[in-house]
């Protein structure tokens, strides 16, 4: 049992606006955005380590979330504290780790759009063993708007050096399997627990939604508020961080934060795949792709 | 609140009847009414030919109405549908009553709606109600139009409203509930055939495949549509004096859940609100019954065209957050509510009957086309709960439209042929639920059984 306020998780597939609104979401006065911490890929601090090993940079969120909420900064020696602190509860549960940044952060509630919850086996059950009152926000992105957004970040880690996969983004892959993981966990939640949102939605018309995000989560609903939730650039996380623990958010969203304005491309299913992406629209696909209201 | 009747709180409180005389094809009531002291049930069956279908029975049995008369129990055949020079059966359903007194008429007289094996829709009348005999041209007067029935009939201010549906000329699968012509019709003789268009044809969308519920609510009418691209939607008429009263719409994209939300199922007036049940058309190995189950909505729509989320999923909206005033999800947190498939006013309180979806468990997939879209967990959980079925359906009751009272769960008599309840009827007598049969269940046919009778 917790007594710290459970997290809103934000679930969606890498590149479905998911940095942009955590930033947005959890800059209501009543909540903290956290970077990508990551934290429920695994049992352990311990076998979460063993991810790190292969992707330093997976570990910079949670770094960046411990300095921040637990100690109270950013410098390059909060971060070193930070990994001190973490490898000194190596042997904790993701769980307990999770339970003491909501308690740091308390009594704002953690806003997590870790986007590896939808991509690991078991990452999902983690979350509500540990949080059972956890809200969950699954947003979504037309297939298209989420692989075109893939293949750019190929290209963005190419010209940093890494590694760029020679294949195309499969849509089934990238857009549908996360998404069917999403529903089938939120079928288990209650369902006063959930929300299913377009991200294009909530980005076009933010004063329509985001007061309703905001009274769905039971916090205040006055003009101040929302007028927070419309600058997240103001949180400790939507830059780089230090030297030791640059990274956890996605790039683009830490170069240029602030929340403008916005209108969705018309994206259909039928047009042409966007260059990079495999054509093959399959029946799954187009179900699901309609289901959320996309065509 | 009627002193004389009896609570009703439980499936106990119902009580079976004895079956009416229907002919052995005949395993669903989509109307019934109480008329003059008589309750008149109308009796349908499957169809004949119909492609992958296994047949009901024989081809000449047909739709039939049976009247009850409460003070001797005893039963009397109104209707049977004639047969064809083919040898088949006219009528396949009853979708609707009426008293109504048209402009031809000398006095009220009791109006039915049949819906036909493979032709045209076909008006009924009966003056006392032992008898019912065919009342103006077939197809509502519309010539060749390929209407194979109708959805409702009701009367309202010296007009007969009713709702195409069906179709007849070019059939396939599971089309009852789809319509070329998606209009709400109005006549004030229906001997005449004099019936005339008074909506815009599928409200302007070509993704509106019919018009399944039509209800009257503050002297307006409310329809709405089948929708299976975007979800339903609810039109709310102007002025009904006006020779072509204008329409507003009210409720789009299936009250916002989409698509999930296709068919309105069910509307009934209660508590000066407009109550409205979801639910989904079964499909075989398309749509929503590939990749189901998603359970239904109950929904209200205020006077002034607000509305509330009764039971459902959580959502924003056009018109603001919506998150279910009860604190239940879809199918009342019930995934196996296939539909909220009849609403009805009785003794104070609101009455929903469902329909459970595992007497045709479509979602399980089947070795030709394996559910690709869950996983085998939860695929194993399903078919765990589908063995685990045995005649299980709901009904639900309210007195605030907030707090709903489970009657049941479990069915009325757990029949195995029985799967939902498609008909509710109040009456001095009590109230009538009638659930539907699956097709080829033996013993199946249509049940009858009154709750809350009147006190000893």
């Amino acid at each position: 049992m917790t007594t710290t306020p459970s997290p809103v998780f934000i679930l969606a597939p890498p590149r479905s606006f998911t940095s942009v609104m955590c930033g947005v979401i959890g800059s209501h006065p009543e909540l903290m955005a956290l970077p990508e911490v990551n934290l429920f890929a695994a049992d352990t601090l311990e076998a979460l380590a063993a991810l790190h090993a292969r992707r330093q940079r997976f570990r910079h969120g949670l770094l960046r979330a411990v300095a921040e909420i637990g100690i109270g900064g950013q410098t390059e020696e909060d971060i070193a504290a930070a990994d001190e602190w973490l490898n000194a509860n190596a042997g904790a549960t993701t769980g307990e780790i999770y339970a003491d940044l909501a308690a740091f952060a308390a009594p704002r509630r953690l806003v997590d759009k870790s986007p590896v919850y939808v991509l690991e086996d078991g990452a999902l059950d983690r979350i509500i063993a540990a949080f059972p009152d956890s809200r969950f926000i699954h947003m979504t992105r037309h297939p298209w708007g989420t692989c075109q957004s893939m293949v750019s970040l190929r290209r963005y880690i190419a010209e940093q050096g890494g590694f760029m996969p020679r294949s195309d983004v499969d849509p089934d892959t990238f857009w549908l399997a996360p998404h069917l993981r999403v529903k089938e966990f939120l079928e288990s939640v209650p369902a006063e627990q959930w929300l299913r949102m377009r991200g294009e939605d909530v980005l076009a018309d933010p004063d329509l939604y985001l007061p309703q995000i905001a009274e769905w989560l039971g916090l205040d609903t006055s003009a101040k508020a929302i007028a927070a939730m419309k600058q997240p650039e103001r949180s400790p996380f939507a830059g780089e961080g230090p030297a030791n623990a640059k990274f956890g958010n996605d790039p683009g969203y830490m170069n240029s934060p602030e929340l403008r304005p916005y209108r969705p491309k018309i994206l259909r299913l039928d047009d042409p795949a966007p260059e990079g992406v495999a054509g093959n629209v399959t029946e799954d696909l187009r179900f699901y792709a309609n289901l959320f209201g996309y065509e | 609140m009627t002193d004389d009747l009896a609570t009703i709180s439980s499936a106990a409180d119902f009580r079976k009847l004895g079956p009416a005389p229907f002919n052995q094809t005949i395993r669903i009531s989509q109307a019934a009414t109480w008329w003059q002291g008589h309750l008149y049930v109308g009796g349908g069956r499957g169809p004949v030919n119909q492609r992958g279908a296994a047949s009901d029975g024989p081809a000449d049995l047909g739709a039939e109405i049976m009247r009850l008369d409460p003070a001797t129990g005893a039963w009397q055949a109104a209707y049977h549908s004639p047969v064809g020079p083919d040898g088949v059966a006219r009528d396949r359903s009853v979708r609707g009553f009426a008293p109504f007194q048209g402009t031809s008429d000398t006095a009220p007289a009791l109006y039915a709606a049949v819906g036909s094996m493979s032709g045209q829709v076909q008006i009924l009348r009966s003056e006392d109600g032992s008898a019912f005999a065919d009342c103006g041209p077939p197809a509502l007067g519309l010539g060749d139009a390929d209407i194979a029935a109708v959805r409702c009939l009701f009367a309202h201010e010296g007009w007969l409203y009713t709702t195409p549906i069906g179709l007849n000329k070019a059939r396939g699968w599971a089309d009852d509930n789809i319509t070329d012509l998606a209009v709400v019709l109005r006549t004030r003789d229906p001997a005449g055939g004099d019936w005339q268009i008074i909506s815009p044809p599928s409200f302007d969308d070509p993704a509106n495949d019919s018009i399944n519920e039509l209800c009257l609510f503050g002297g307006r009418l409310y329809a709405a549509t089948y929708n299976r691209t975007s979800g339903f939607q609810l039109w709310r008429s102007g002025d009904l004096s006006d020779e072509a009263p204008a329409w507003v719409k009210i409720l789009d994209k299936g009250a916002w859940r989409g698509m999930t939300n296709p068919m309105p199922t069910a509307m009934k007036v209660f508590d000066n609100a407009l109550y409205i049940g979801t639910g989904v058309q079964r499909q075989p190995g398309q749509g929503l019954d590939a990749h189901g189950p998603f359970a239904p909505e109950l929904l209200r729509v205020h006077p002034d065209d607000s509305w509330d989320l009764i039971a459902g999923q959580p959502r924003l909206t056009a018109q603001g957050l919506k998150t279910p005033l009860t604190g239940m999800g879809p199918g009342f947190d019930d995934p196996f509510v296939q539909a909220f498939w009849r609403l009805e006013v009785h003794d104070g309180a609101l009455f929903v009957g469902g329909s459970d979806w595992r007497f045709w468990p479509t979602y399980l997939g089947r070795p030709v086309r394996p559910r690709t879209d869950v996983s085998p967990v939860h695929l194993e959980w399903l078919r765990e709960m589908t063995a685990e079925w045995q005649g299980h359906y709901g009904m639900w009751k309210t007195t605030d439209g907030m707090h709903f009272a489970t009657i049941t769960t479990e069915g009325l008599g757990r029949s195995e042929t029985q799967f939902g309840i498609r008909g509710l009827i109040s009456t001095p007598h009590g109230l009538v639920a009638l659930p539907a049969a699956k097709r080829g269940g033996s013993g199946g046919g249509v049940e009858l059984w009154l709750g809350g009778g009147k006190k000893d």
